[in-house]
């Protein structure tokens, strides 16, 4: 199923706090959200939902 | 063409308009098929039969075929009409909170049942009376596995930190919700804390914490939202936090202080002595004849809304003191009294036009056409206090068109003079006869009597014909 985006921008933060206070599993979630943001090695892939959208070309450094 | 509400255009795929007295929803291809599937589900179904969501059936092709809508649209659904709107910055605190606490609770169904409300706004919670009811069925989504509650934010701005500001610090939200449409900022609600309030519930995690969260997640590039659910988010998640908010805000008091007008009614003599008597008038007018729409404005306690309310569909009682008006939602609420609807209102500075080009939200004039205005113990706060000349009062009054009751207290009342007490009596215009003199250029005086106290009068005036005014 697609994700369905809101009309407002629900703030990066915000939606962090909710993995954050959802207990054990939720602390894992953001430690690999965090890997993916911050450290890159080994970082997930972020999941393309749409045939319109279009992978980033991140240029090799 | 249809005209859709001037205050329905934030969410593009589902617009409300009215017609024919009647409340309607335009939906698109997109909206429409969340409804479809919505309208299967037993909680939907549920939750509409309790009341707390707004009676909705979707309106067959031929009826829909009659409206003419933009191509995009494809169905209508059409709602039970609120008698009168009204908005959280007239609500008291137990208002808010209800209207906090049936949010969570239907978020809380439709995630079990893989839904969503995509919005958190207080502004799709109404009120019948003291009853609360949910009217934004176009709020509701489907909910895509791995995806967060994006309205988190919303719910804190427009709900959750108002709350908090009151039942922690007394900081009354109308003001700021009147102000700031959007709510209050996580940033703006942790200056108003203070360190030790840090301690207390809720202001840690969704004060602190997400403030700090925010200004260290402003410069990412990638959508939270997706990059979330690729690391593993759970739709438990949301489910634990609805659970620690609903525990937080149930717990959530605010006991009002007691004001001058908490206990007006039985502690002062002159008010005591004319209770029966003005009693006696009110309801003498009131069952003249039922009536749809009655205002009370400066109600204090509501005893009179009371009395009106036995004869009218809806009674909307006014008052500026909030202590009073939460006594009277909390007593109303009890009864499940759905016949009056207490508001927090200055009547001096009462709502304005707000919002997008001043449309989004009415003003209160706007909102209804009351057929009776009951003003009593009033026109001298006005007058006396607030320095609004009283041929203006008379005239704001007749500009609703419908009947008054109104009570004038002269300079002989105590507490007329405690007003005067420490300034310059300037009010060559407030006196009986200056009036009923202003009362006969717009009404026909029906019925005056004075009051045992010997210093008040109350007075019944229906408006003249309008050919009568221009003559």
């Amino acid at each position: 199923m697609n994700l369905t985006f809101a009309y407002f921008d629900p703030s990066a933060g915000s939606l962090l706090l909710q993995a954050l206070v959802g207990g054990f599993g939720g602390i894992v979630v953001v430690g690999r959200y965090l890997w993916t943001q911050y450290l890159g090695s080994g970082a997930t892939q972020p999941a393309l939902t749409s045939s319109h959208e279009i992978p980033v070309h991140i240029p090799s450094r | 063409m249809i005209q859709f509400d001037s205050g329905s255009f934030r969410d593009r795929t589902s617009r409300v308009f009215l017609r024919d007295n009647g409340v309607f929803r335009a939906l698109t291809a997109e909206s429409k098929a969340i409804w479809n599937k919505a309208a299967q589900s037993s909680f939907l179904q549920n939750l509409m039969a309790s009341g707390l969501i707004v009676e909705t059936e979707e309106l067959s092709a031929d009826q829909a075929s009659s409206f003419l809508l933009p191509a995009e649209f494809v169905a209508i659904l059409s709602h039970r009409r609120i008698p009168f709107v009204s908005y959280p910055y007239e609500w008291s605190f137990g208002m808010l909170r209800r209207a906090a606490l049936d949010h969570l609770q239907i978020l809380t169904e439709a995630v079990r049942s893989g839904f969503i409300l995509k919005d958190a706004s207080p502004y799709n919670v109404q009120f019948c009376g003291a009853q609360s009811v949910f009217i934004d069925l176009g709020s509701l989504i489907e909910l895509a596995p791995g995806e967060p509650w994006s309205a988190y934010r919303q719910f804190c701005e427009l709900m959750l930190f108002p709350l908090l500001l009151q039942s922690y610090r007394g900081v009354h939200f109308q003001p700021l919700l009147r102000a700031q449409l959007e709510g209050i900022s996580a940033k703006q609600f942790m200056q108003w804390m203070r360190w030790r309030d840090l301690f207390r519930p809720g202001v840690f995690v969704n004060g602190w914490l997400q403030s700090a969260l925010e200004r260290n997640t402003q410069s990412l590039s990638t959508s939270t939202v997706r990059d979330l659910r690729s690391s593993g988010f759970h739709t438990s998640m949301i489910e634990r936090m609805l659970q620690k908010l609903t525990r937080l805000v149930e717990k959530l008091k605010w006991t009002p202080a007691r004001t001058q007008w908490t206990a007006y009614d039985t502690t002062l003599p002159h008010v005591a002595d004319d209770l029966q008597a003005k009693s006696e008038f009110v309801a003498a007018v009131c069952r003249n004849k039922h009536r749809h729409l009655v205002w009370d404005l400066g109600c204090n306690d509501g005893r009179y809304s009371i009395i009106a309310a036995e004869h009218a569909d809806l009674v909307v009682a006014m008052d500026q003191d909030h202590a009073c008006i939460e006594h009277l939602y909390q007593t109303l609420a009890t009864k499940k009294q759905s016949t009056i609807l207490p508001l927090c209102v200055e009547l001096a500075n009462s709502s304005p036009a707000l919002g997008w080009r001043g449309r989004e939200r009415k003003r209160l004039e706007d909102r209804g056409r009351p057929e009776l205005v009951m003003c009593l113990g009033l026109i001298h706060h006005l007058v006396l206090a607030g320095n609004i000349p009283l041929p203006e009062v008379i005239d704001w009054l007749a500009s609703f068109g419908g009947e008054i009751i109104l009570e004038f207290p002269s300079k002989d009342d105590s507490m007329v003079k405690a007003l005067l007490r420490n300034k310059r009596d300037q009010y060559t215009d407030y006196s009986l006869e200056r009036l009923e003199a202003e009362l006969l250029k717009r009404f026909d005086i029906s019925s005056c009597r004075p009051l045992p106290s010997g210093a008040r009068t109350l007075f019944h005036a229906v408006p003249k014909t309008s050919s009568a005014v221009t003559e």
